[in-house]
């Protein structure tokens, strides 16, 4: 039988086994390097994502990500595939509002051979005209397919109220309307401001020594061209106050509500972190989820959470309820809301959530992707590998006080903007 | 108290290393309820799970969402804790918690910190027998269970549709019903039959624990002597028999017509024999026939009809290895491009699997698709949840885990010829295709 033994489980923190690596020709990864399994997961990431769309083609930064795996260098659609599937290694990418993320998994073995074939699709994809349109389609299916989805309606008409007049009011997966003008030149041009060395980040966990590692960042990312940082200007979630609604034939609704938050860097986000939980965040603690489901039945699924993106953070939650019961379930949304901005939470409510939100964090990195993410999280969020360790003590030292200071920073009027989607009229 | 520690081992390449096989560590405990344990020391977490074999087809008649609704109502407290007593003890060390159930199976899971291990087992045992019943709870909750519904079937025509399959797929079993059971059923459902319920299968002969993550194995199974092991055995035999579906007549076509379809959608369904119930060899080769016809951008109907002839933007295949215990479904589905029906879709796998048929498919194509496997086995075993959900599942589908464990090298051992034959079980003439489209106003 064999069982390691060390490895992640080893006393030390996190945060001393993380190490920056920089390879030769200047590219900078944190790696945890663990040998438990031979294999390397890397998340990796542009800063920049849907908000570089131009206005009219949204979609398009999306779109240059799905073309990545499609064709590049010697290789046509067909050959890079066929080169990725031959060694199991699976290479995907995803857009953000801010950034444009990728993730790559192989076995150790196979990790130059990933990193030469990852390099080839990021500096010379062919975005010849089959896959293009191959991909419009995939999209345009998709968004068709979500015009009947509650959640997914609730989801886009929220967001493009509440950034309206910003690049994040564009929906990151595109719409029906922008997508069929993304053109090759569009397509072209976002790539060339996009993947560049200036706004890339890597996160690396796996069975790879640093020096190994180096030679690999080099084969997939040196040969990019190094480009400029992207200013994506702060904002705000707007419309607070405001109530809209579409309608779309089905039994149930989707609810989505939300206000601005207190920033991440703020000295009060933990404690905002704290009255998340209690409001949302978790069904054990949620007053929320207490008052809709557990004692009224009106939902299976109630919840808040942050929603942050460069330059603006957002308290936002979501349920989904019988057409008949929207009018009762945002009513009572927003008197809960109203009875935690006047009174605050109980010692009790505020240790249980400390203690959640401490120790979940690690329960939570129990995977290499998990561990990837949060790596690649931490660098575009600008936090250093101390924030591990200090994570947790700025958790425990709120205070009661810091309670009742960040909820009225959080709640203010109580107002949110609230967008509903479904069958209720 | 019976233990046996057993290491399996199987042929992995050398590419794969030593560890594609995780230790296991089982045995039965004198109540009869079984226990495994899939060490892995990572990180400091521990996976706690345990698995009932029964699920939805168990539901009485008339009665479907029984086995679910239970589920639900096993977060309400027992006669010594009060409900949320559990879930906050989970939550004040960090630690997750849910539940799920399937057609054959129901389990209950926490992940949590290792050091929690023990609090974990005594709040279960306590709700295998404690559970405490409380009429206004049940009528709330049942109003919860409707409103899932709601959000994830009644509101997607995508769900819809599977449904009628799976009642056209099978006519007579209660696999053909739903998991959270038809909304018409699920609003008679009270306190005799979820009690009834309950006490008929929350049994420990009839319950699997299965511990992954950083433990000492013989240290957790001892854990589980004492604390599972104290729950009396009960008395008989559990009465699983079910009805036999009738054999398959001819083709079924299903139209699911709704106003709110924008995008059309295809899913065909064929009735295949379960690993369990399957011929040497035949479950591993319909699990590469599945890769191999939509698995990835390099499979057959990807590059048929998405790359070649554009009629659809996506298609997928599966082999439900892990749901059914006797026959079960292999299922295949495409999104239609724009202007195309989901019947043309159809009729183009017709072609493609009977051309298929004739010529099979390419060596190098086959290779793939086993690289796919074995690198799969180890990229699992990143994740303990994964493990543990896998082993459960399929232990309570009827395998044992010495098959599990020798599955992947199974896979190896699978021959062009294989796949021909599991072809053969996607006979045209007897698919069960569902057709989802948009309504007329």
């Amino acid at each position: 039988m064999t069982i390691h033994v060390g490895s992640i489980a080893a006393s030390s923190s996190l945060a001393s086994r993380v190490q920056v690596v920089r390879s030769p020709g200047g590219v900078e990864a944190f790696l945890l390097e663990d040998h438990a399994l031979p294999l390397v997961s890397m998340a990796f990431g542009f800063r920049g994502g849907a908000a570089l769309d131009e206005d009219g083609k949204a979609g398009t930064a999306r779109m240059v990500g799905g073309l990545l795996c499609e064709g590049a260098g010697p290789y046509d659609d067909q050959a890079f595939q066929v080169a990725l599937a031959d060694r199991a290694i699976q290479l995907s990418f995803g857009i953000e509002r801010d950034r444009l993320t990728g993730s790559l998994l192989t076995l150790a073995s196979d990790l130059d051979r990933a990193c030469d074939l990852l390099g080839t699709a990021l500096r010379e994809p062919r975005f010849a005209a089959p896959e293009l349109e191959r991909r419009r389609g995939v999209y345009a299916a998709e968004l068709r397919r979500n015009l009947n989805q509650p959640g997914a309606v609730a989801d886009t008409i929220f967001w493009e109220r509440g950034f309206r007049g910003h690049a994040y009011g564009r929906p990151p997966g595109g719409t029906l309307s922008d997508l069929p003008v993304i053109d090759r030149e569009a397509v072209v041009a976002l790539h060339a401001a996009l993947v560049t060395r200036t706004s890339l980040r890597i996160a690396v966990v796996g069975a790879v020594r640093p020096e190994d590692l180096a030679a690999a960042l080099d084969e997939a990312f040196a040969g990019l061209p190094e480009g400029s940082a992207h200013s994506l200007p702060e904002t705000a979630l707007a419309g607070v106050g405001e109530s809209i609604t579409q309608f779309v034939e089905s039994p149930q609704s989707t609810v989505f509500f939300g206000r601005p938050a207190i920033p991440m860097h703020d000295p009060d986000f933990p404690a905002a972190m704290v009255i998340n939980h209690c409001l949302g965040g978790s069904p054990s603690a949620s007053r929320l989820f207490a008052e809709l489901r557990e004692k009224r039945g009106l939902c299976y699924s109630v919840w808040t959470g942050f929603d942050v993106s460069e330059g603006v953070a957002s308290l936002v939650g979501s349920t989904s309820t019988p057409n008949e019961h929207v009018g009762q379930s945002v009513e009572l949304i927003g008197s809960e809301i109203g009875r935690l901005a006047q009174d605050g939470l109980d010692d009790d409510e505020i240790d249980a959530a400390r203690r959640y939100l401490i120790g979940s964090h690690a329960v939570r990195l129990d995977t290499s992707a998990a561990i990837t993410r949060l790596l690649l999280a931490m660098q575009f969020d600008g936090r250093s590998l101390s924030w591990l360790d200090e994570r947790g003590p700025r958790l425990a030292a709120v205070t009661s006080q810091d309670i009742t200071r960040a909820t009225g920073r959080l709640f203010g009027d109580g107002g949110l903007l609230v967008a509903s989607a479904g069958g209720a009229r | 108290m019976t233990r046996h520690t057993r290491p399996l081992r199987t042929d992995i390449p050398a590419a794969a290393g030593p560890s594609a096989v995780p230790p296991i560590v089982s045995g039965r405990l004198e109540n009869g309820m079984d226990v495994l344990i899939l060490p892995s020391h990572r990180s400091p977490i521990v996976t706690h799970t345990i698995w009932y074999r029964n699920g939805a087809i168990d539901d009485p008649p008339g009665k479907s969402g029984t086995a679910h609704f239970l589920e639900h109502l096993m977060f309400k407290g027992t006669e010594r804790y009060p409900a949320g007593h559990f879930s906050k003890g989970v939550s004040a060390v960090g630690g997750e918690e849910n539940a799920f159930t399937s057609w054959t199976y129901t389990c209950y899971f926490q992940k949590i910190p290792a050091g929690h291990l023990r609090t974990c087992m005594a709040y279960e045992a306590d709700r295998m027998r404690g559970l405490r019943f409380d009429e206004g709870e049940i009528a709330s909750e049942r109003d919860v269970v409707l409103a899932e519904r709601g959000m994830n079937d009644d509101s997607n025509p995508a769900r819809l549709l599977q449904e009628a399959l799976h009642a056209a797929a099978f006519p007579a079993h209660p696999c053909g019903r739903p998991i959270i059971g038809w909304r018409h059923e699920i609003e008679t459902l009270g306190r005799a039959d979820v009690e009834a319920y309950y006490r008929r299968f929350y049994r420990p002969d009839n319950a699997i624990l299965i511990v992954a993550g950083d433990v000492e194995p013989v240290a957790a199974l001892d854990m589980a002597a004492e604390i599972y092991g104290v729950i009396p055995r009960d008395e008989g035999p559990l009465d699983r028999s079910h009805p036999i579906d009738p054999p398959q007549r001819g083709r079924h076509r299903l139209t699911v017509a709704e106003r709110s379809v924008r995008q059309p959608r295809l899913r065909r369904l064929h009735v295949v024999p379960s690993p369990r119930f399957a011929a040497p060899g035949e479950a591993e080769a319909l699990e590469l026939l599945a890769y191999l016809l939509a698995g990835d951008e390099t499979s057959v109907l990807h590059r048929r009809l998405v790359v070649e002839t554009a009629l659809a933007t996506s298609v997928g295949a599966g082999y439900m290895g892990d749901l059914f215990r006797d026959r079960t479904l292999f299922a295949m589905s495409g999104t239609p491009n724009a202007g195309i029906t989901p019947e043309q879709l159809d009729t183009a796998i017709d072609g493609i699997v009977a051309e298929l048929t004739g010529t099979g498919f390419p060596d190098q194509n086959l290779a793939r698709a086993k690289r796919q496997t074995v690198a799969g086995a180890v990229y699992e075993q990143d994740d303990q949840s994964t493990l543990a959900q896998r082993y459960g599942a399929s232990l309570c589908c009827g395998l044992s885990h010495e098959d599990i464990a020798l599955w992947r090298s199974r896979v190896e051992a699978v021959t062009g010829d294989d796949l021909v034959r599991a072809l053969r079980h996607l006979d045209p003439s007897k698919a069960v295709s569902g057709h989802l489209i948009e309504a007329a106003a």
